[in-house]
């Protein structure tokens, strides 16, 4: 059983990870965990090649990623489950389903509330979206 | 001076300097933002205090002679045209990144984002010039106040900016605008505009038949000339172009 599961760093994003937690043992054996955190590419302006590399930029999305991806490390770490982390840069539903396709995952877990209020009202809920775009089976953690 | 503060033309001109400058220092954000980054935690801080600081000065006189050179006749048409050229090239992503070495120390952020500032400020400073109108407490109190919000904002302008692309868009068309405006100003094109009939208020701004202000009809010509110049050649550029890259790590 390979599991992705997406987080954003908010508390909310954390409840699809202590769900996960809760019913380790609805599967045989441990699950392999992929958790996943998207970074929204740097916008490119024009000028920028002159200040800002590209491993500058790199290393933005690695320590953005890595704060983000911490609190559900921690909490896995707990429970004794073992996993990868990936930091995605991309559109942020897109990168989750392409990503779970491309490692072959069985399972996408996803909170329903994201990182602001704003946010999800603005842009539809990033869960609806997987939802929609997704082949692979969904669970989405209210 | 003092009843300069109560008219209405002032409060506006105020707020456009300042929505100019703060739209138009979301890549100059982005930069300082970046290049703090590669300092060690505890010096972050110093270095964009510093390396602002010195940008705000050094924005502000380039700001005044800018001022200064477009009551000169012909400049504004090429200030305009200028902007015209910068505002497009914001809207199409650039293409190669270059692999600049991370510096991890200070001095050399400092030269980054100083540099970076100097390059990435000439539309704002012209734009900023342009909205000024000729009056510099206007010039300077919209500076004052703008440069500092963006400055210590920069993190938060970057995430916005990821968030809502649309707001580099926003960016493009207020150059245009600007652009347009700044054109028809150009005291070079007075006589050549009475002569097609435009009348001229009597502060000189230029009027079309029924009191409406050439400068604005032009102004929204540009920013529509700019976003749709951008739109297509970032469009023709690559269709559909995404960062994809990927950072992994196991941990078991």
């Amino acid at each position: 059983m390979k599991i992705l599961i997406a987080v954003d760093g908010s508390k909310n994003s954390l409840d699809a990870v202590q769900c996960l937690l809760d019913h380790a043992d609805w599967y045989r054996g441990k699950p392999e965990v992929l958790l996943v955190t998207v970074h929204l590419p740097v916008p490119k302006l024009p000028g920028m090649g002159a200040a800002v590399g590209k491993n500058q930029i790199q290393r933005y999305y690695e320590q953005e990623g890595e704060a983000r991806l911490a609190p559900a490390k921690r909490m896995l770490d707990g429970a004794r489950i073992p996993y990868q982390t990936s930091v995605l840069v991309g559109p942020i539903a897109e990168s989750i389903v392409q990503h779970a396709k491309a490692k072959r995952c069985d399972l996408i877990y996803i909170g329903t509330r994201g990182r602001t209020e704003i946010g999800k009202a603005m842009l539809g809920s990033t869960a609806t979206k997987v939802l929609h775009i997704s082949d692979i089976p969904v669970l989405l953690v209210k | 001076m003092l009843e300069q503060f109560a008219t209405q033309v002032f409060w506006i001109g105020l707020l456009k300097i300042i929505g100019v400058n703060i739209i138009l220092s979301g890549d100059n954000a982005v930069v300082i933002a970046l290049a703090a980054r590669s300092l060690p935690a505890k010096q972050q801080k110093a270095a964009v205090l510093w390396g602002s600081g010195a940008a705000v000065v050094m924005r502000i006189i380039l700001t005044i002679f800018a001022v200064a050179l477009l009551t000169l006749p012909w400049l504004k048409i090429v200030g305009s045209l200028l902007l015209f050229w910068i505002g497009v090239k914001l809207l199409v992503p650039e293409e190669d990144e270059a692999d600049i070495s991370a510096s991890d120390n200070m001095i050399a952020a400092i030269k980054t984002i100083l540099i970076a500032d100097l390059v990435m400020s000439i539309d704002n400073v012209i734009a900023v010039a342009a909205a000024a109108q000729g009056s510099l407490t206007l010039l300077i109190l919209g500076l004052a106040i703008s440069i500092p919000l963006v400055i210590f904002g920069s993190t938060l302008l970057l995430h916005l900016m990821e968030r809502w692309p649309v707001i580099i868009t926003i960016g493009g068309g207020l150059l245009g605008f600007v652009a347009g405006e700044m054109l028809v100003t150009d005291p070079a094109l007075k006589g050549w505009l009475a002569g097609m009939g435009v009348a001229f208020s009597e502060a000189g701004k230029p009027l079309v038949a029924g009191g409406l202000s050439l400068e604005i009809i032009c102004g929204i010509i540009g920013a529509v000339i700019v976003v749709a110049v951008g739109k297509w050649l970032a469009k023709r550029q690559q269709p559909e172009s995404r960062a994809e890259a990927e950072v992994e790590q196991s941990k078991s």
